[in-house]
């Protein structure tokens, strides 16, 4: 009853950022300013980093598969120190971007309208500051600046400069959240730039001193010409197999591998069954449970809350399917706006993962 | 007699599991122990070992208090018990937790299989409606369901319906053996006699 009314109330009134804030659970992944950090079993950052610091409470068999598994979500960037432009920060939540190459994890794509996106943009983006105006003169010695300082080590640049050299798995939260500074022009205004080049935050080294220095990396990261960006190429799925296909393997190759985590049985967590099934993230319980045969069989609620069949071709191919693929699309750009690409704000399956469900899936879902 | 007494209380404290606690006729199960317990249960009933998942769950002896815990061990123990025989019970229980659990295709499923078990034409055609909106949906749970759908398209004549139906079942099931309708009974002439009043 409460929360009906607190949706009515968020529905009727203007949206409130605090209140967007809390529907979206922005602080489960994010530092927010304001809002105190979610509690650790809700906290998809602390959690991932438990486990890969050994420091929950479960068998060594199931640590050590799960850090195996666990590759996204040990990091995730600080919103306190409000540096983004609101514009940008509207475009990214509506349609997220990957902005940070190492992080294997985007911002996901969240059910938010437009006038919500620029409630939060308006409280999550810079306040402004003194504008600064960056000559051009100065790019090739900010350039200069960006090699003898080493940026590049964890920086890309659009291709403008060497992509860093990669890294086994875990990789440092300083590394992975590091932004392609090809993106930057369009995320921060130049004051900011050097703003923060000057007193950056904990994660990058403070390596810039003078102003001038300072100005002349900011003239090469926002007013060097970039080399045209092509998008990553289509990807070529794989046909269906021949072989036999059962449930167990689609088990054990996908479904316990990602989607589980956000799409379990409703008691697996003392009630919370993950975003996809019992709600979060702003997404009103789903009710998407593919722990087992008999649950992925139930299939999810639509608007009008009846269950639909992922599994269903009757109108083509299966939502399941649907979705997977369009998460490749997600990652080139394109968005379908029926169907949110899966997994949510993670890697694309590889091909052989979504072949394997398609596959399962044309055969007739053999258990 | 006070060394036996003790030993027997102490006996007593070490055999008693310290994750279940008595609450009037039934066990009450912690939260952990009883995930345990209905994952173990459902991989008995997965595999045919019914009176094993029965016995898991102390033959429905138990409390839970989470809602949607008690919902899994509820359908392990009422599908356990259709499986067996024990038709009237299973009906029961599924129309019960049908109710506490509208629109989950899996309890809908499991009903319509109990219902079709039943030698009564209001239950058997309340299961035919139940099993024909899930095929049509899509929703059925598995092979089970789709069984039981063509054994009632089969009674009531759809062979081709049924034929479907077996089809369906035998795509979804691990063993495709399973899906074995029982011959339709043979028309003798006496069927092809008109009624008498």
């Amino acid at each position: 009853m409460t929360a009906l009314l607190f949706a009515a109330l968020v529905a009727g009134a203007p949206p409130d950022a605090s209140a967007l804030l809390e529907r979206f659970e922005c602080a489960r992944c994010h530092a927010v300013p304001g809002v105190e950090p979610a509690p650790t079993a809700r906290h998809c950052v602390r959690c991932h980093e438990d486990i890969h610091a050994g420091r929950v409470e479960v068998p060594q068999a199931t640590l050590h598969r799960w850090q195996a598994h666990v590759k996204s979500l040990l990091a995730a960037p600080d919103l306190r120190r409000r540096r983004l432009d609101a514009a940008w920060l509207k475009a990214f939540l509506l349609a997220p971007v990957d902005v940070r190459p190492d992080l294997p994890a985007t911002m996901p794509r969240l059910a938010i309208t437009a006038a919500e996106a620029e409630t939060l943009a308006g409280f999550l983006a810079a306040p402004g500051r003194a504008p600064v105006t960056l000559d051009e003169s100065r790019i090739e010695a900010g350039a200069a600046a960006f090699a003898t300082l080493g940026c590049g080590a964890c920086h890309a640049f659009g291709g403008l400069t060497e992509a860093p050299p990669p890294l086994p798995h875990p990789v440092s939260a300083s590394r992975s959240l590091a932004p392609d500074l090809a993106r930057t022009r369009d995320r921060m205004a130049p004051a900011e730039v050097v703003a923060w080049l000057l007193d950056p935050g904990p994660l990058m080294p403070r390596v810039v001193t003078e102003r001038e220095t300072a100005e002349a990396l900011a003239a090469f990261v926002v007013l060097a010409p970039l080399p045209a960006r092509a998008p990553p190429p289509a990807p070529r799925f794989l046909p269906v197999l021949k072989r036999k296909v059962a449930f167990g393997e689609v088990w054990t190759e996908v479904l316990s591998t990602v989607c589980w985590h956000c799409h379990s049985a409703e008691d697996f967590a003392f009630g919370d069954g993950g975003p996809g099934n019992t709600g979060g993230f702003g997404f009103e319980a789903p009710g998407l449970d593919v722990s087992s045969y008999a649950a992925i069989s139930r299939g999810m609620r639509g608007p009008d809350g009846r269950r639909r069949s992922v599994l269903s071709r009757a109108d083509g191919p299966s939502r399941l399917v649907r979705a997977l693929k369009a998460r490749w699309s997600e990652v080139r750009g394109e968005v379908d706006p029926e169907v949110r690409g899966m997994p949510l704000g993670l890697l694309p399956l590889s091909l052989e993962q979504i072949q394997l469900v398609e596959s399962w899936v044309a055969q007739g879902r053999p258990r | 007699m006070h060394r036996l007494a003790s030993l027997g209380l102490l006996v007593g404290l070490i055999a008693a599991p310290s994750i279940a606690r008595p609450c009037g006729n039934a066990v009450y199960l912690e939260t952990k122990e009883a995930h345990r317990l209905i994952a173990k249960a459902q991989k008995h009933l997965d595999a045919g070992r019914y009176r094993r998942a029965l016995r898991t769950l102390h033959d429905g002896e138990i409390h839970v208090d989470d809602r949607n815990l008690d919902r899994r061990a509820s359908l392990v123990l009422a599908v356990a018990r259709m499986r067996l025989g024990y038709t009237t019970n299973a009906a029961w229980s599924l129309d019960h937790l049908d109710r506490a659990h509208p629109n989950d295709p899996e309890i809908e499923t499991r009903l319509g299989e109990v219902l079709a078990r039943l030698n009564k034409a209001s239950a058997t055609a309340k299961a035919s409606k139940i099993l024909e909106r899930l095929a049509k949906d899509d929703l059925m749970a598995d092979e089970f369901g789709y069984l039981a759908l063509a054994r009632l398209r089969q009674a009531s004549g759809d062979l081709t319906g049924a034929k479907a139906a077996i089809e369906a079942c035998r795509k979804r099931a691990r063993d495709p053996a399973v899906c074995a309708l029982a011959a339709p009974p043979k028309k003798t002439k006496k069927d092809d006699r008109p009624p008498t009043s």
